[in-house]
């Protein structure tokens, strides 16, 4: 009996002395001292992954230390933006790749998600990627008002591709059909990849999809109409849907975030070493066909309540339909 | 003529077969380590290239894909695992090889059919280029269901004892693909309302675990490991002029297996996972002794080797010529491209002609590269694994496993499901449903669907929305080698049967 | 070992009431682009396990021995060591996890056919050790994959 006492004596002085020099090393060491993990939620090569490692190496001469970038892709980022929620220490030292309108859309549509739309203590958002209306180069439709007339004379024949279900795509096709008064079918795809040839083969006659379609395909493909509030700089004959009378702006934001409860020091290091990469890797980005945007802090915040509200209205219209 | 020459010029450097044999033998490892996908090593190496030149970078990566494709047969032969999808027919005949004190040979075997496949899939990618990127943006939704269908009449040709069998694992694979987000509807289905379930069944996970873990089982209850010792004229027999000079011997083989992996490599998506089972699936059909598939014969095994390294080479037609990744892992090569700012298209075959023909022929290098590092590595990888005792193969191919299984999605939950998947699929092998058809299933599953949903939806205007399946002439020609396929086992049944019943006859007669 | 099975009676039972499980998972308010393709799925299930069972009571049943290879007791150890080994990191990390579960696994494997020395145990569980950092230097230093950490490391 004394044994048991005096082992469980022992062991409580133990993990205490553990405990105090863990904490005693965090609060004397300054941010940050050890590798940084980043995690992205999606496939290696996708786009998120690309501006990841564009960013690897700015923000390791930036921040003095390793970033590993890390892949843990499913559920269309859910899975890893569940268990970030759940188990990732708010240290600073795990960090996650975020998108609008996933983190948004996902907890909404689905039970069991698992995670949070405020459930991130949010670095920024660094760039923004406009959805566009697409189809071929060498086809019958040219313009905006083509398409519409097409989509008027056949209801339901004209398809409209896009990636996911209640994504950005999805919800633009959705904004297009009501204010344009007309039916088309959308058809989902597991991703971007999938549809640039279903859409050069004629499997489907158009695609709402990101600029960056449109920039990288420019020789087979033709943008319509892109859904930002100014031209695209690297589409500049493209006209936006406001132009046209379409009042349709969205599109899908990619941002990086911490845990809820990081401490403020910490963010705003991490703030300033992302806003930096931001500016470094600015021209390369463009080229690619992504907008540039420096939404930090409170600016952040009010990016997600106000695409919320967007996509809220649509995604409650839509459910209102199925019954 | 003119770039041809400047880009073998370019190519002529130390520097570049140094990174052709490097990027072979890192491409070669990674393969033989079962989780360690091409895509992964690309997708690793990638940061490495960004101080490179895009040609040096490009040459790099060409080759590690190259080499990882072909690696995949070694754990396949050796171990019954296959290290890539992409060799999962390797090892229905490699394995059974091995276990008769064969390996040495399968590994010859693999290793030259490969490196004919990789060359047979450049000499596509540098001459028909133009007519194969227009075929492959014809394969629209409906074409990916029939080839999806066409892939699972292999469930026929598998299933060694009763197709019933064969068609429920089949169907517990599909089950098993269909867990997690539906592809297109983009709604959770079966995950029990567990977050992580959302992610489903990653396919590479389940075929680790299917085709791995019975077999450590297999070993743990024999007390010994499976695999033969190799005899003096097993070792005579696998050197390299006469394996080249047996993989020759039929060229009707090497032919058919390139071209059905070439086809497949351009159909965006599809790889390699999917032409080495075609491949097979038809070598078996058109063999003499279809009887003995599955028991160690070279043709099964060089018909899935030829026509996966095809692929890769092949598979960048329509990437080059249209941007359109034909395969998982070119998805990275477009990310290096772009990120250099070569934009794919007619352009890169005349301006910058000499760097895109400087990394086609340095495909065709990589290939032959993999000959020597291939048969070194080979008997070198044969060697380790033979004389370690059974009692630390076991834990230390698991260790091998785990990690492979975590590395793919950096998730401990994958390792469970592969732990899980593969204990079931022991538990299945006794009563007859083997794990080829579940794994079979697994893949082709979500490719059917895929294609099913997205041509009804395609259909919506119609009357009858699946009448879209049937539209295309490509659909039409599909649907009759599904017919034809499906029905074979049983012609052939009935051909045997009444064969034998003459015999029976004669022998009655006597 | 379990001698003489119907196996295609077990098969075809399996399979029915593996897919009654799919199909009262079904969720009732999925879309049609969700639902289709399981439930067509589960009815082809359904019909080859319908089959099996009509096959298993007809004199074509196929019969044999269920666990007939080996030793039985070493193949479910074997898995509570794999399975034990898995739920080990979580708690003390890869590393020691790995050292643990390897070294004892290959010490009862091998114990079925020789005697092991202490002297060649510890011998043993040093090479263990070795092949465990080699993968996981591996990992985490050169393909930047962060394997679960635990106790120490």
């Amino acid at each position: 009996m004394k044994l048991k006492r005096f082992i469980g004596c022992f062991c409580m002085v133990l993990a205490a002395v553990v405990l105090a020099t863990i904490q005693h090393n965090d609060a004397l060491a300054a941010y940050p001292d050890k590798p940084i993990n980043y995690i992205i939620s999606f496939n290696p090569g996708g786009e998120s992954d690309v501006t990841a490692r564009l960013q690897q190496s700015h923000l390791e001469k930036i921040l003095g230390v390793t970033v590993n970038v890390t892949h843990k892709p499913g559920g269309g980022g859910a899975v890893a933006w569940s268990e970030f929620q759940r188990t990732a220490r708010p240290d600073g030292y795990t960090i996650i790749g975020v998108n609008i309108p996933h983190i948004i859309a996902q907890p909404m549509e689905r039970k069991d998600t698992g995670y949070t739309t405020d459930g991130f203590e949010l670095i920024m958002w660094f760039h923004f990627t406009p959805n566009a209306l697409i189809v071929q180069r060498d086809g019958d439709i040219k313009t905006l008002a083509d398409f519409i007339k097409l989509a008027k004379a056949k209801p339901k024949a004209v398809t409209v591709a896009g990636s996911g279900t209640y994504s950005a795509n999805h919800l633009d096709a959705l904004r297009l059909d009501k204010l344009a008064g007309i039916q088309t079918t959308y058809v989902p795809h597991t991703g971007t990849g999938p549809i640039i040839p279903a859409l050069m083969g004629g499997h489907v006659t158009s695609t709402m999809n990101y600029t960056m379609v449109g920039v990288q395909y420019k020789d087979k493909l033709r943008t319509l109409a892109v859904a930002a509030d100014a031209r695209v700089a690297m589409l500049p004959d493209v006209p936006t849907f406001k132009e046209l009378g379409y009042d349709i702006v969205g599109g899908a934001y990619r941002g990086v975030a911490v845990p809820k409860g990081t401490p403020p020091d910490i963010v705003k290091k991490l703030t300033d070493a992302f806003l930096k990469t931001t500016d470094l890797i600015a021209a390369k980005q463009r080229e690619m066909g992504f907008e540039i945007t420096t939404a930090t802090g409170k600016q952040a915040i009010d990016l997600v309540a106000r695409m919320k509200a967007d996509y809220g209205g649509i995604l409650s219209e839509l459910e209102a339909q199925k019954k | 003529m003119d770039i041809c020459l400047q880009a073998m010029g370019a190519l002529a450097h130390p520097k570049m077969i140094l990174l052709i044999f490097g990027g072979v033998t890192i491409g070669l490892f990674a393969g033989a380590m079962p989780g360690l996908t091409a895509t992964m090593a690309l997708a690793v190496l990638l940061p490495f290239t960004f101080t490179m030149t895009p040609l040096d970078g490009l040459v790099a990566l060409g080759a590690v894909y190259m080499g990882a494709i072909y690696g995949g047969s070694f754990a396949a032969i050796l171990v019954n695992t296959p290290g890539t999808p992409s060799s999962i027919a390797t090892a229905f005949e490699g394995y059974p090889m091995a276990k008769q004190g064969r390996a040495l040979e399968a590994i010859s075997v693999a290793t030259v059919a490969s490196a004919i496949g990789g060359i047979a899939g450049v000499l596509f990618l540098l001459f028909l280029a133009p007519p194969l990127a227009l075929l492959s943006i014809r394969f629209g939704p409906a074409e990916y269901f029939w080839v999806a269908m066409l892939g699972l009449t292999l469930i026929a040709t598998l299933s060694e004892g009763s197709v019933f069998k064969g068609f429920l694992g089949g169907t517990i694979g599909i089950m098993l693909g269909t867990i997690g987000l539906s592809p297109v509807g983009g709604e959770s289905r079966f995950t029990l309302g567990i977050p992580v379930m959302q992610g489903g069944i990653e396919m590479i996970v389940a075929l680790i675990g299917l085709f791995v873990i019975p077999e450590l089982y297999n070993m743990a209850a024999l007390g010994r490991a499976s695999l033969g010792a190799v005899s003096v004229a097993d070792k005579e027999k696998s050197s390299f002029w006469r394996v080249a000079a047996k993989v020759f011997s039929k060229p009707g083989n090497l032919i058919r297996s390139c071209i059905i992996g070439e086809i497949i490599a351009i159909m965006p998506g599809a790889g390699g996972n999917i032409a080495n089972l075609v491949a097979y699936n038809e070598a078996k059909r058109a063999s003499k002794t279809p009887e003995r598939f599955g028991t160690g014969t070279t043709e099964g095994l060089i018909a899935s080797e030829s026509s996966n390294n095809v692929t890769v080479a092949g598979s960048m037609v329509p990437l080059l010529t249209l941007g359109i990744p034909g395969a998982p892992p070119d998805a990275v090569i477009l990310g290096v491209m772009l990120l250099h700012g070569l934009r794919p298209g007619i352009e890169l075959f005349t301006t910058s002609g000499v760097l895109t023909y400087a990394f086609i022929f340095s495909m065709g290098l990589a290939a032959i590269a993999m000959v020597p590092v291939g048969l070194l590595g080979g008997r070198l990888i044969y060697r380790v694994i033979f004389r370690t005792p059974h009692f630390f193969l076991v834990p230390t191919i698991g260790l091998a496993t785990i990690v492979g299984t975590f590395a793919l999605r950096n998730s401990l939950s994958d390792v469970m499901i592969m732990l899980i998947l593969g204990t079931t699929g022991y538990l299945l092998k006794q009563i007859g449903i083997a794990s080829a058809p579940i794994v079979l299933g697994l893949i082709l599953g979500t490719i059917a669907e895929v294609g099913y949903v997205q041509a009804i939806l395609g259909g919506a205007a119609y009357r009858f929305p699946w009448f879209r399946l049937f539209e295309n002439p490509l659909s039409w020609i599909l649907i009759a080698m599904v017919v034809v396929s499906a029905a074979w086992p049983f012609l052939l049944a009935l051909k045997r049967r009444m064969w034998s019943a003459e015999k029976v006859n004669k022998g009655g007669a006597k | 070992m379990i001698r003489n099975v119907n196996t295609d009676l077990v098969a075809g039972t399996l399979g029915l009431l593996l897919s009654l499980t799919f199909w009262s998972l079904i969720d009732p308010r999925m879309t049609h682009m969700s639902a289709v393709f399981p439930t067509a799925m589960i009815g082809i299930m359904a019909i080859a396990s319908a089959l099996l069972v009509i096959k298993g009571f007809s004199r074509a049943a196929e019969r044999g021995n269920l666990f007939d290879v080996g030793s039985n007791v070493r193949v479910l150890a074997t898995g509570l060591f794999f399975f034990g080994w898995v739920i080990a990191i979580g708690y003390l990390g890869f590393f020691v996890s790995s050292v643990l579960v390897m070294s004892l696994l290959a010490l009862y494997l091998a114990l079925a056919g020789r005697r092991v020395s202490p002297a060649r145990f510890a011998l043993w569980v040093g090479i263990v050790a070795c092949e465990v950092a080699f993968f996981y230097l591996i990992f985490t230093r050169l393909l930047h994959v962060l394997l679960p950490e635990g106790w120490f490391f």
